[in-house]
């Protein structure tokens, strides 16, 4: 192999003009470009290529953006997802899709070749050994997801319903953030709310009652205005 | 009289028309069914005609005559001793008016008359007339005495209840039925007032149901309840969506816009690129305002002190000169809060103070159940005239649109949309030295109370 051997990056980008100035810009600082402008064209471009990194729009026609970042986690070729919605949320799934950075549109020149730089740089990080712990502390208790168990400091088990535990790990697995009775039915039941229901009420009542027994000074879980609930402590993961 | 449910007020409706009807029942009654009335009592004629039958008759006849005739307006008894039983009447007097009223119908037998009252139901009017009531003693030709008692003939049922009162009440009692009745008719009604304050324009809307045997005018009214709210969904939706739209097209103009621009130099050239930034910043405004105002914010619990000083070390670390001057200790400074939309609010601020007042010096203060954000600059100030209409979109302090001091003036509606989003408040107000002070107040969060704190009005 030669010691100037360019890299090469493959854009996957439906506007034909984006992809044609972000391919021109990519040439002139010394990479090798391919362009895709959909998954299909992707793959295609993949079974002939092996490229050094990828650069990923979010909305592209036909397979989602996300879900195209999702199956190239197999791959082992680092991704910077290009992002229209500067919404926050969608950044950090794509994060948690796979992704390795993001940019958000419009962007300025520079700041793409940077990051594509960095990103290489970088090397794409090897997929974790095991899957990060789903254990949590917070106020002297300990959650402990996998084996379905919360403990109190002194180690005393506090006993808890399956709905009762899945509310608590929806709300611990979400700390400090408002959860609708929607969001939090969908987790726990897999359904959205009938007019009048009161499943989650009287859920969370139950868990504030075995709750306050344990920590009598805090009110964990706080009722929002217009339907919402929250865990108001921060928490910690544990190993 | 307005606080008187739908409900309440057709029942009083129903009782006041069945006490009504009662009332002309009863006084028909009374006033039409006595044909005994006269002005004195017992009678003069009647006693005329008795006495002479009473003395032509044998002792075991006369008592039963007696017995047989006594009624309700003239009791007769027959004694041998004519003071025994005074003691016990109502008070009486003689009557000289009476007495000769008497004499007339019975001459020359010398009577005693006594005229006394009784109690209300014993002695009721005709037609707003009272009978006077008389005791008369007359002495029979026989050495006995004959005692009529004057009297009314009430109108009671067979227990002695004046009539009409058990049918006062059984109307009571049919009114309260009606009454609870109504009320149940009539919920959906509350339900409907109810589910509308809950209408949340994010989620599914909350259809509410009639009960089934309901009147078909409430069935009508639930079911076009449930379609408005569907439409208003959709409706918000629709905007929402448009917007992101919207938003999501300038943003591929822009970015080619930006690409190609890298390969023009020139004086312009960074112009250009703060104006496609603006842009793009003014659109994403607008869409999260379109969002808060449709209540799709994703609230956290949020430590303003934390907020502020990420913001302020943002600018700081681009030369800006934006101080944190105030800061209460941490973790009490709590809001429930978009971060994003509070983010928006204070860089918007910190924009407007560095645009037209030269600096940005920002403070939070905890005041009892409320937070305040504080943003001052060094500026001319706002006149109080102009504080008001500052909030509308596309209005700023001063008349020209100029480029150089940036914006088309949407920023402070912004900042309202989004404060109102979050139930806070903002106010304009004079900052020490001169400048203008940007007042945003939230309601403090507190974990003790199990709800957000209610801000003051």
């Amino acid at each position: 192999m030669s010691q100037q051997q360019l890299q090469t990056v493959l854009i996957v980008e439906d506007d034909a003009d984006i992809r044609r100035l972000v391919a021109g810009l990519l040439s002139r600082e010394n990479f090798e470009v391919e362009e895709a402008e959909d998954g299909v064209a992707m793959d295609a471009v993949l079974s002939r290529v092996r490229p050094d990194i990828i650069i990923l729009d979010l909305m592209l026609p036909g397979e989602d953006g996300l879900s195209i970042c999702r199956r190239l986690q197999g791959h082992g070729i680092p991704v910077i997802m290009l992002t229209a919605k500067s919404d926050e949320i969608d950044r950090v799934l794509g994060l948690e899709m796979g992704a390795d950075d993001y940019v958000v549109k419009p962007f300025g020149p520079r700041e793409l070749i940077a990051r594509v730089r960095t990103v290489l740089r970088r090397g794409h990080p090897p997929a974790p050994l095991a899957p990060p712990s789903r254990r949590f502390a917070f106020a002297g208790l300990t959650l402990d997801v996998d084996a379905r168990r919360l403990t109190a400091a002194d180690g005393a088990s506090i006993a808890l319903t399956t709905a009762e535990f899945d509310l608590l790990t929806a709300l611990v697995e979400h700390p400090r953030r408002v959860l609708s009775r929607d969001q939090i039915l969908g987790r726990i039941f897999g359904r959205t709310a009938e007019p009048y229901d009161r499943t989650v009420d009287v859920l969370v009542s139950r868990l504030r009652k075995k709750l306050s027994a344990v920590t009598p000074d805090m009110a964990l879980v706080t009722t929002v205005r217009n339907g919402g609930y929250l865990f108001t402590e921060t928490v910690r993961r544990v190993p | 009289m307005l606080r008187l449910t739908l409900a309440t007020r057709l029942a009083l409706v129903v009782f006041v028309t069945l006490i009504a009807v009662r009332l002309i029942l009863l006084v028909g009654n009374y006033a039409g069914t006595d044909p005994s009335w006269s002005e004195v009592s017992p009678d003069p004629a009647d006693l005329a005609a008795i006495v002479p039958i009473l003395e032509a008759l044998d002792p075991a006849a006369r008592r039963a005559l007696v017995g047989a005739v006594s009624r309700h307006d003239m009791v007769l008894t027959l004694t041998a001793d004519p003071d025994a039983g005074d003691a016990a009447d109502a008070p009486a007097r003689e009557s000289d008016a009476l007495k000769a009223i008497y004499a007339q119908a019975l001459p020359g037998r010398v009577i005693v008359v006594e005229h006394f009252r009784r109690r209300f139901f014993g002695n009721l009017p005709y037609f707003g007339r009272r009978s006077r009531l008389a005791r008369v003693e007359i002495p029979l030709k026989t050495g006995e005495t004959l005692i009529a008692d004057g009297g009314r003939a009430n109108l009671s049922t067979q227990f002695g209840i004046p009539t009409g009162l058990v049918g006062g009440l059984v109307g009571t009692l049919l009114a309260l039925l009606a009454l609870f009745l109504m009320h149940r008719e009539l919920r959906p009604l509350v339900r409907i007032a109810a589910a509308a304050d809950r209408i949340g324009l994010s989620s599914e809307p909350q259809s509410i149901a009639a009960p089934r045997r309901a009147a078909p005018e409430i069935h009508a009214l639930v079911a076009a309840f449930n379609r408005l709210q569907q439409r208003l969904v959709t409706l918000s939706r629709a905007r929402m969506a448009m917007i992101g739209g919207i938003s999501h097209d300038v943003r591929t103009f822009a970015t080619r816009l930006r690409l190609r621009l890298e390969q023009l130099e020139g004086p312009e050239k960074a112009n250009a690129v703060r104006d496609i930034e603006d842009m793009v910043a003014m659109l994403d405004d607008a869409l999260m305002a379109s969002r808060a105002g449709a209540g799709e914010l994703s609230l956290e619990l949020l430590d303003l002190v934390d907020l502020v000083a990420g913001e302020v070390d943002d600018r700081r670390s681009l030369g800006a000169p934006v101080t944190f001057a105030q800061r209460p200790a941490p973790e009490t400074a709590l809001v429930v809060a978009d971060r994003l939309a509070l983010r928006r609010v204070l860089a918007n601020l910190v924009d407007n103070a560095l645009a037209y007042g030269r600096s940005a010096r920002v403070a939070v203060e905890v005041v009892g159940a409320t937070v305040a954000l504080i943003v001052d600059d060094e500026g001319r100030g706002i006149p109080a005239e102009t504080r008001a209409l500052l909030m509308e979109p596309f209005v700023r302090g001063e008349a020209s649109r100029s480029r150089s001091t940036g914006g088309a003036g949407l920023g402070l509606s912004i900042v309202h949309a989004l404060v109102s989003a979050h139930d806070g408040t903002i106010e304009i107000e004079d900052a020490r030295g001169g400048g203008a002070r940007f007042r945003v107040v939230l309601a403090r969060f507190d974990a003790r109370a199990g709800e957000p704190a209610r801000k003051q009005p």
